[in-house]
C-alpha cells in the first residue's frame, strides 16, 4: 500500500528533476489546448451568429404557411383561420412570440426608380422578440394602426428609389382576383437591417391595409413564432402539425437550411482540428517522455533489482504523464478562459462585414464560455495524451534489472 | 568532418529522429494541402460567383454600380466593344443593360430583373445560355423574344412558347411596355436568381426602355478573373480620357467576395500560426535533449580542444537535416494530395447548399501554386531553425570540467 501511494511523490519529483524540459512541454500542451478551445468558442459564435442571424430576419424559429406557400410565395397561398382557434393554438408555454403577417411578392416605385420587393403586412408591436423588426425604427415612426396609408422601408432602399420620409411610393401587388393592386402610400419611417438583402427587399405596412390592398379579407400568409427554449422547437412544431394537419408547419431548420450545413460544418471542423492538434502534441510529448524514460534506464533497473514490480513502474510513468498533460492542460484551460472572456463584448469583424454576411453571420460575434466543450475537450486531451505515453511506460518497465544497472553511457 | 557527425548523431536515437521528422512531415503536408485547397476554394468562388452575370470586368458609367438608375448609361455601346477588343486578353466583350419590370401571364404577375443582352456576345460571358433547360436562347436577330428563369415561369404559370406582358419603368419615367414570346428557361440552381431573373435582346430592351442605342455596362471576359484584373489599367486606357466611364474588377463589382475571403484568410492566418507555433515547443524539447543527454561528451571533446562554436555547428546541422528530411516528406505528401484532389475535386455532399449560396457546385479543386507549396514549408522551416538556435546557445555557455561531471 506504501509502495503504491509512494509512486506519487516519486512521480512528481521526477517530473521537475528537468523543469525545463517540463515547461516546454507544457507550454506546447498549453497552446494546443489553447487553440482548441478559442477556435471552438469561436466556431460557436459564429454558428450562434448564423443561426441568429436566420431566424431574427423574420424567420423566428418556426412558420405556419398555407400548404405551397414556400414554393410559389404567392397572394394565392394564403390561409384563414378564426382568431380564436389560432390563439388558442399559439396560446402555449413554450411560445414567447408570435404575429400573423401578410407576405407576397410585389413592387415599389418612386417618382424615379422602381425595384421588386417583398410586402409584409403586419402589427409591428407583436414582432417585439420574433424578429429585427421588433426594435426601434432607425429612424422616423411605424404606420398608425388600421387601413392607414403609410408604409416603412428599408434605408438602403429608400436611398436606392431617391425617397424619404414624408413622400409617397406606390406600391404594386398581385390582389386575390389576379389583378394588380396598386396603392399610394406616405413613406413614414425607415428601418436598419444586419443584412443587405433584407434592406434592400422588404417593406412592411399594416396588416389590415395589407389585406384590404390584396383583398383577402382576414386571410393571412404567413405565421411565425419564437420559443423560449430554441431546441424545444421540434416537439412544438409536432404539437402543431397536429393541431393544424392541413397546413405546412416548419422548423428554422427547415426554412434556413444553409445555416443547418453551418452548424454541421462547424462541429466536424472543431473534431478534425482537435484531433489534428492532438496528434502533433503527442509526438512532442511521447517524444519528451521517451527521452525522459531512457535517461533513466539505470535508476529503473536499480528499482527493480531492489524488488519494485514493473508495474509500479509503468504506473510510475504514467502518472508522471498524467502530472505532465494535465498542467499543460489546466494551463490551456486558463488562458483560453481567459480570451474568450476578453472577447465578452463581441469580436467585431468591422470592415469585413459584408464578407461576413455572405458567409451568414452577423457583424459582431460573441464567444461564450461552453463549459461542457472546455471540460470535453481537456478530458480527450488528457486521457489521449496519458494513453499515447503507454508506449514510454511499457519501454521503461519491461526492461531487464541486470543488463540495466551495468548499462552505462 | 560536420555533416558525418550530424548525420551520425541524428541515427544515434533513430526512434526520436523519426517521430520529429514524422511531426514536422505532418505539420507540412497539413499546410501545403490546406493552402491549396484554400486558394483552389477561393479561386472557385471568385470564378463561379462572377460566371453567371458579372463577368471578369465590367465598364460602366461612374457610380452606376452604386445606385443603378437607368439614367446612367454608356452611349454607343457597340463603338467601344470595338476599341475594348483590341486587347488581347479580352476574349468576349458584349454590352449589357438593365432594368426592372413586372412579367404578367393572364393569371399572375410577378416583379423580375430584366437584363438587356447581346445574343452573339453573351454565350462567351454568362453562364446563363449554358443553363437552358427547356427551348433555347436567342439567336442573332433576336427581336420579341424573352428568356426567363425557371421558377419564374412555374410560378407565372408559363411555358415555353407563351406570351408574356413586360411592364416596367422606362428612361425618365416613361412606361414601358411590351409583349414577348418565351423562348427558353434557365435554372442557375440559386432559387433567388431563377425566380427573379429575365434576359432580353439588348436592341429590344433598348427601345421598351426608350434608351436607344445605349447599354448600362459592357461585361468583358478573359481567361480568369484575377487575370483581367492585371489588365485593368491598359483597358482604362482605350477609352477616352475625358469619358466618365469606369472598369470594375471583381473586388469591386462582388466586394461582399473579397470580403469573404479577407475574413477566412485571416482566421485561416491564425490556425497556422498556432500550428506552428505548438509543432516548434514539440520539437523543442527534442533538440534540447539531444543536447542535454550529450553534456558529457561535449564537455569531453572540448577537453580535448574542440572549439564550442563548431558543436554548435553540428548540433545546428542535425536541426537542419531534420528539418529538411521533415518538410521535404511533407511537401511531397502534400503535393501528391493537393495534385489528386485537383484532377478529382473534393465533393462537398452536406456543403452543395452552401456552396450554391456563393454560386458553386458541391467540388472544390485545390491549385497548385509555388505560394501554396512552399509558403507553409519555408515558416515551419525558419520556426523550427530560430527555435534550434536555444540548445546551441547553452553548448556555448558549457564549463568543460563541470560538463564532464555530469551523467
Amino acid at each position: 500500500m506504501t509502495q503504491k501511494t509512494l509512486i506519487i511523490p516519486i512521480a512528481w519529483r521526477s517530473l521537475w528533476r528537468n523543469s525545463r524540459r517540463t515547461l516546454i512541454t507544457f507550454a506546447a500542451i498549453a497552446v494546443g489546448v489553447w487553440s482548441m478551445i478559442t477556435l471552438a468558442a469561436f466556431m460557436d459564435a459564429w454558428v450562434g451568429s448564423v443561426v441568429h442571424e436566420a431566424t431574427n430576419n423574420l424567420t423566428g424559429h418556426g412558420q405556419i404557411h398555407q400548404q405551397g406557400y414556400l414554393d410559389d410565395p404567392s397572394v394565392e397561398y394564403r390561409f384563414s383561420l378564426p382568431p380564436a382557434s389560432l390563439d388558442e393554438a399559439m396560446e402555449s408555454p413554450q411560445i414567447k412570440a408570435w404575429n400573423r403577417r401578410v407576405r407576397v411578392p410585389g413592387i415599389v416605385r418612386s417618382e424615379r426608380e422602381s425595384a421588386p420587393i417583398t410586402l409584409i403586412g403586419l402589427d409591428p408591436a407583436r414582432e417585439v422578440d420574433l424578429s429585427f423588426y421588433g426594435n426601434e425604427l432607425s429612424s422616423g415612426r411605424q404606420p398608425k394602426e388600421g387601413h392607414t396609408a403609410e408604409i416603412v422601408l428599408g434605408r438602403r432602399l429608400a436611398e436606392r428609389l431617391h425617397t424619404r420620409i414624408g413622400k409617397r411610393v406606390v406600391i404594386l401587388s398581385q390582389n386575390s382576383s389576379g389583378e394588380i393592386a396598386e396603392s399610394g402610400l406616405r413613406v413614414v419611417g425607415l428601418f436598419d437591417a444586419s443584412l443587405e438583402e433584407i434592406e434592400l427587399g422588404f417593406v412592411f405596412i399594416t396588416l389590415q391595409k395589407a389585406q384590404s390592398l390584396l383583398d383577402i379579407k382576414d386571410a393571412v400568409h404567413e405565421v411565425a413564432f419564437t420559443l423560449y427554449n430554441p431546441e424545444e422547437v421540434q416537439s412544438e412544431v409536432d404539437r402543431l402539425k397536429q393541431v393544424f394537419s392541413d397546413l405546412d408547419v416548419s422548423t428554422w431548420s427547415d426554412l434556413q437550411p444553409l445555416a443547418q450545413t453551418m452548424q454541421e460544418m462547424s462541429a466536424a471542423m472543431i473534431g478534425v482540428w482537435t484531433v489534428i492538434m492532438f496528434i502533433i502534441i503527442a509526438f512532442g510529448m511521447v517524444n519528451t517522455l521517451l527521452m525522459a524514460v531512457y535517461e533513466r534506464t539505470r535508476e529503473f533497473g536499480l528499482l527493480q533489482a531492489l524488488g519494485m514490480k514493473p508495474r509500479l513502474i509503468l504506473s510510475q510513468v504514467l502518472l508522471e504523464a498524467a502530472f505532465m498533460v494535465g498542467i499543460g492542460v489546466v494551463v490551456g484551460m486558463v488562458i483560453s478562459i481567459l480570451s474568450i472572456y476578453a472577447f465578452t463584448n463581441g469580436l467585431d469583424l468591422g470592415p469585413l462585414a459584408a464578407g461576413a454576411d455572405l458567409f451568414g453571420s452577423g457583424r459582431v460575434l460573441y464567444p461564450k464560455l461552453d463549459l461542457i466543450i472546455i471540460f470535453a475537450i481537456s478530458s480527450f486531451v488528457w486521457i489521449m495524451g496519458i494513453l499515447s505515453c503507454l508506449w514510454p511506460a511499457w519501454r521503461a518497465a519491461r526492461r531487464v534489472p541486470v543488463t540495466t544497472i551495468n548499462q552505462s553511457y | 568532418m560536420i555533416f558525418a557527425l550530424a548525420r551520425r548523431n541524428l541515427w544515434r536515437q533513430p526512434r526520436r529522429t523519426i517521430l520529429s521528422t514524422l511531426a514536422i512531415a505532418l505539420t507540412t503536408t497539413l499546410m501545403v494541402f490546406m493552402l491549396s485547397f484554400q486558394f483552389g476554394g477561393y479561386l472557385g468562388m471568385i470564378e463561379s460567383s462572377m460566371a453567371l452575370f458579372d463577368g471578369h470586368l465590367q465598364i460602366q458609367v461612374k457610380g452606376y454600380k452604386k445606385d443603378p438608375s437607368i439614367r446612367k448609361t454608356i452611349d454607343n455601346p457597340n463603338n467601344l466593344l470595338s476599341k475594348i477588343i483590341q486587347n488581347p486578353k479580352v476574349k468576349h466583350a458584349g454590352g449589357r443593360a438593365n432594368g426592372f419590370g413586372l412579367l404578367s401571364s393572364p393569371t399572375r404577375s410577378f416583379g423580375a430583373m430584366i437584363i438587356g443582352v447581346q445574343p452573339e456576345h453573351e454565350p462567351g460571358l454568362s453562364t446563363v445560355p449554358k443553363k437552358i433547360v427547356e427551348g433555347r436562347f436567342f439567336s442573332q436577330g433576336a427581336d420579341n423574344e424573352i428568356i426567363l428563369g425557371q421558377r419564374l415561369a412555374q410560378n407565372l404559370g408559363l411555358k415555353v412558347g407563351d406570351a408574356v406582358t413586360l411592364l416596367g419603368t422606362g428612361l425618365n419615367g416613361s412606361m414601358a411596355v411590351d409583349s414577348l414570346q418565351i423562348i427558353g428557361l434557365f435554372k442557375s440552381g440559386i432559387p433567388e436568381i431563377d425566380r427573379r431573373f429575365a434576359e432580353m435582346p439588348l436592341t429590344r430592351f433598348q427601345e421598351t426602355f426608350s434608351i436607344p442605342d445605349q447599354a448600362h455596362s459592357i461585361v468583358l471576359s478573359g481567361a480568369s478573373a484575377i487575370a483581367l484584373q492585371e489588365e485593368k489599367e491598359n483597358i482604362l486606357a482605350l477609352l477616352d480620357s475625358d469619358s466618365n466611364l469606369v472598369v470594375l474588377d471583381w473586388t469591386e463589382l462582388q466586394p461582399p467576395i473579397l470580403q469573404a475571403i479577407l475574413l477566412d484568410m485571416s482566421s485561416a492566418l491564425l490556425i497556422y500560426v498556432v500550428l506552428i507555433i505548438v509543432v516548434t515547443f514539440s520539437l523543442l524539447n527534442s533538440l534540447l535533449m539531444s543536447v542535454l543527454e550529450r553534456t558529457r561528451e561535449f564537455g569531453m571533446l572540448m577537453a580535448l580542444g574542440m572549439k564550442p562554436a563548431i558543436l554548435g555547428k553540428v548540433v545546428w546541422v542535425e536541426t537542419l537535416m531534420l528539418i529538411l528530411f521533415g518538410v521535404l516528406t511533407g511537401l511531397l505528401f502534400g503535393y501528391a494530395i493537393s495534385e489528386y484532389y485537383h484532377q478529382t475535386g473534393i465533393y462537398f455532399e452536406a456543403m452543395e447548399e452552401m456552396m450554391a449560396e456563393f454560386g458553386m457546385s458541391g467540388s472544390i479543386y485545390p491549385i497548385i501554386h509555388p505560394f501554396t507549396l512552399f509558403a507553409g514549408p519555408l515558416f515551419i522551416s525558419l520556426s523550427i531553425a530560430l527555435a534550434g538556435l536555444y540548445p546551441i546557445l547553452r553548448i556555448r555557455r558549457l564549463e568543460p570540467v563541470m560538463a564532464m561531471r555530469k551523467i
